[in-house]
């Protein structure tokens, strides 16, 4: 009872009481969240299997995995903003578009998906992943190595387009991942949480960017409080293949960064794509984590503070 | 603080735009013109010829009319390591390089190349258009499709006479490294890399310190290959296979990069004649491999 009440007086210092709400119990375990291509192997017959292959539609013509349906993010599949006045604008869709979607392409209730990344497409393949995370999908695993982890484990790749059976989904409980630019400014050092730049460092780091002639002026550095660990060092093999490192050098990195075993990691990149791959390593270690969709374009459209190191050191 | 986390606050967010829209897609009549349009049309009272290349090479002889465009005038050079090699000097600058070259704002504009620095004066037609001035086109086949054609020559130098430009509204067509790392992967937005496919595909190094490899998610399309061999633009169906094979899709904003920004502009002009809108990644490979940003390196696969 003290405990709690201690516990609720230490949020409200921090933030509005919602801070609590704010929980989602989205970490994991590495197992839970990634399959090995071994897997894939023995389970591609399964009847609740679907397998989401997220690349080019070129790529994915000219041989997918027998079965798995094309995530088409070049046309702005299971994301919401492209048709937009602002082509750039990566947003969730609304609940209601999100469950036509999912069931167009074959998921129920009860599917287990495993997300394939075929060519570069990483960060579009944990965006898919947090989408269906937020969309409350429970069964949801990443193909450790993609769509070249299918190939170089001997697998054959089909040309046949699958005939999709439309799935079935109840209506979607959409779970709390994604947050505001509020929510970020309200949790800036507050215990538990932390804020992690998932943008290469000479971004957080606020190196002036290139002359733009006499291009708006731009906010440089990163948002206050944030940490920095960027999307690319998480994985090996940026190009085909990626493959998550292994867990002791996720931990090692987050460690150095600076966030802490428990810690709920609200990531924030460009628009909101690389940090989902963060985010994603984040979680199969354990951490529940929140995505500011926004990001630092939003960060900076809202004129808000930001700290930069490379200001300071020239001081 | 009704909400803060609730997926409804999340749509209530209106991002600004990421990028300024930019239409500079057109068509191949209004970019290029042929040697016997603008033999016709040379003696016209708005229009300003402009050579692009050596002044040896305009000495030697030049479009009658035509005037010498000092290229570097449009430019900032730096050979200095902690600069960057070629950018996009200030409109005030680019203003008064204009008017120094006898540009008004109703001129009709003509730039044609001499030695073959057709690079050249598609990054001076891309810097037309970042200055908001419009009404430029390209000769096609430069200063030799003019002889060819039987055209003649002159070594008459024409009275410099300045033009009148009103401050310039730029175009923000020319984007950062920044806009980049945010358009990996973006639907409707291709970035391409127009150096040869030695340094697209990693067996050279490009970049400063050297890095092999490319921008993650970028697709290959060499600046050279978009011409013939007399220096004439190919066919627009060829152009348009390029792309296709390359992976843009109609309609995607071509964001191009090369080493430092030139090479870039012709692959881009090939773009918007195509009706393709164009964006330049002015500090290209060199700025990003400073920057020590990611890179796919194809070899690095096998």
């Amino acid at each position: 009872m003290i405990r709690a009440l201690v516990a609720a007086a230490l949020a409200g210092c921090f933030a509005a009481p919602s801070l609590s709400v704010a929980q989602v119990a989205n970490g994991s375990t590495r197992d839970r969240l990634l399959v090995t291509p071994a897997w894939l192997v023995e389970h591609i017959d399964d009847s609740d299997l679907v397998v989401l292959q997220v690349g080019r539609k070129e790529t994915y013509d000219n041989g997918h995995i027998p079965g798995a349906r094309l995530v088409n993010f070049d046309a702005g599949a299971l994301s919401a903003g492209h048709e937009r006045a602002d082509p750039l604008t990566l947003e969730m869709l609304p609940a209601d578009a999100l469950r036509q979607q999912l069931e167009a392409l074959g998921i129920s209730d009860r599917s287990r998906v495993v997300v394939v990344a075929a060519d570069n497409y990483w960060s579009p393949s944990t965006r898919i992943v947090l989408t269906l995370d937020y969309a409350g999908l429970a069964n949801v695993t990443w193909l450790d190595g993609g769509l070249k982890g299918w190939t170089d484990a001997g697998r054959p790749l089909s040309k046949d387009m699958p005939v999709v059976k439309a799935g079935s989904l109840s209506p979607l409980k959409l779970r709390p991942v994604i947050v505001d630019a509020d929510f970020v400014r309200a949790h800036e050092h507050a215990p538990g949480f932390a804020i992690v730049d998932a943008r290469a460092r000479t971004f957080y780091d606020g190196i002036p960017m290139t002359m733009r002639g006499d291009g708006p002026p731009q906010k440089l550095g990163h948002i206050p409080g944030a940490v920095s660990a960027p999307f690319d060092l998480f994985a090996m093999g940026m190009g085909q293949g990626t493959q998550l490192k292994p867990a002791d050098q996720l931990e090692a990195m987050f460690t150095a960064a600076g966030v802490k075993p428990g810690d709920t990691i609200i990531g924030y990149c460009h628009v909101g794509q690389q940090a989902t791959a963060m985010l994603f390593a984040a979680r199969t270690l354990g951490h529940d984590v929140l995505l500011y969709d926004g990001s630092f374009q939003d960060w900076q459209k809202r004129d808000l503070p930001v700290e930069n190191p490379s200001a300071k050191k020239n001081r | 603080m009704k909400g803060l986390i609730s997926a409804a606050a999340m749509f209530a967010v209106v991002l600004a735009p990421l990028s300024a829209q930019v239409a500079n897609g057109s068509t191949r009549d209004t970019l290029v013109v042929a040697p016997a349009w603008l033999a016709q049309h040379l003696h016209d009272p708005n229009l300003v010829v402009l050579q692009i290349g050596s002044k040896d090479a305009y000495d030697r002889g030049h479009i009658p009319g035509a005037r010498y465009a000092d290229w570097m005038e449009l430019h900032t050079m730096s050979d200095k390591a902690e600069d960057l090699t070629l950018e996009m000097p200030p409109a005030a600058a680019i203003h008064d390089a204009l008017e120094s070259f006898g540009v008004s704002d109703n001129s009709r504009v003509v730039l044609y190349a001499s030695d073959g620095q057709w690079t050249q004066a598609t990054r001076v037609l891309l810097t037309f258009d970042y200055a908001g001035l419009s009404n430029v086109s390209v000769l096609d086949g430069g200063l030799k499709g003019w002889t060819a054609a039987g055209q003649p020559l002159s070594k008459d130098t024409p009275v410099p006479s300045k033009g009148h430009l009103a401050p310039l509204k730029t175009r923000p067509i020319v984007v950062d490294a920044d806009f980049v790392a945010s358009h990996e992967h973006a639907p409707r937005f291709a970035i391409v890399d127009a150096r040869i496919t030695a340094f697209y595909d990693g067996t050279r190094a490009g970049g400063k310190p050297p890095k092999a490899g490319h921008i993650p998610g970028a697709l290959s399309a060499p600046f050279d290959a978009f011409t013939t061999d007399d220096g004439r633009l190919k066919p627009a169906s060829e152009i348009a296979a390029i792309f296709a094979n390359a992976g843009v899709k109609p309609g995607d904003t071509v964001v191009g990069y090369c080493h430092i920004g030139q090479q870039a502009t012709a692959m881009l002009f090939a773009a918007r004649t195509l009706g393709h809108n164009v964006l330049l990644y002015d500090g290209s490979f060199e700025d990003w491999s400073r920057r020590d940003l990611p890179v796919e390196n194809p070899k690095e696969k096998k």
